[in-house]
């Protein structure tokens, strides 16, 4: 039998798309509105869209998980895409409150990245320190 | 009965000396060597690459200055996933 309590990490890339999801519409900037939030590019595309991919990340202790996030967003022009971009950096900035969400830090900013969609695209990285849960 | 309060004090001088000493290069480049052969392997279309640099410490990068390599590393996440490669010991 296990000494040690069974503790079980959030799907962050689940947990990132249904914050944005829901935090997105609530916004009043124009290019926060029917924005696609989802892990994979949809078929037809979106003249708004944000896609969130886990990459990697180790866990770090007995009960916290870091979660490498890859972030792209795509908007219908090159300033759309990069306030959408920024939003959405802010809004993860702003998760924090320890459920799941210990700590957000961004190795990489908004950055252009020539997609073959000729979609104005921008990519972000985020780290996200993540609290685990006892699984019974 | 009073706390016992234990007073730490950093020595800002010798910290940035420590990070500048060999010893520390040499493991972020043996970290650095990992990252770069998952990276290499992950997507053997690109040419992977080590640099050392200096800020205030030692610094060590795997990047590559390939052509397309941002869009790959967008649609992939190559590089980013072969970080954990450098973990642990």
């Amino acid at each position: 039998m296990s000494s040690w309590p069974v503790v079980v990490f959030p799907d962050v890339e689940l947990w990132a798309c249904q914050y944005l999801q829901a935090e997105l519409p609530s916004r009043s900037e124009p290019y926060a509105a029917d924005v696609y939030v989802g892990n994979v590019v949809p078929s037809p595309r979106a003249g708004r869209m944000v896609v969130v991919r886990r990459d990697g990340g180790p866990r770090l202790d007995h009960t916290r998980d870091l979660a490498r996030l890859t972030v792209r967003v795509w908007g219908s022009s090159e300033q759309e895409a990069t306030d959408l971009a920024r939003l959405v950096a802010a809004l993860l900035w702003a998760a924090p409150n320890g459920d799941p969400v210990i700590r957000v830090d961004q190795p990489t900013g908004p950055t252009p990245v020539a997609d073959d969609s000729r979609q104005p695209l921008r990519l972000q990285t985020f780290d996200l320190i993540v609290r685990g849960t006892d699984s019974p | 009965m009073a706390a016992k309060v234990t007073q730490v004090k950093l020595d800002s001088k010798g910290m940035r000396e420590l990070l500048n000493e060999d010893f520390v290069r040499d493991h972020l480049t043996d970290r650095a060597g990992r990252v770069l052969s998952a990276a290499q392997a992950g997507d053997p279309n690109f040419q992977y690459h080590i640099e050392q640099a200096t800020t205030d410490r030692a610094v060590v990068r795997v990047g590559s200055d390939d052509e397309g390599v941002l869009f790959a590393e967008s649609a992939t996440g190559n590089l980013l996933r072969a970080l954990d490669a450098g973990a642990g010991s």
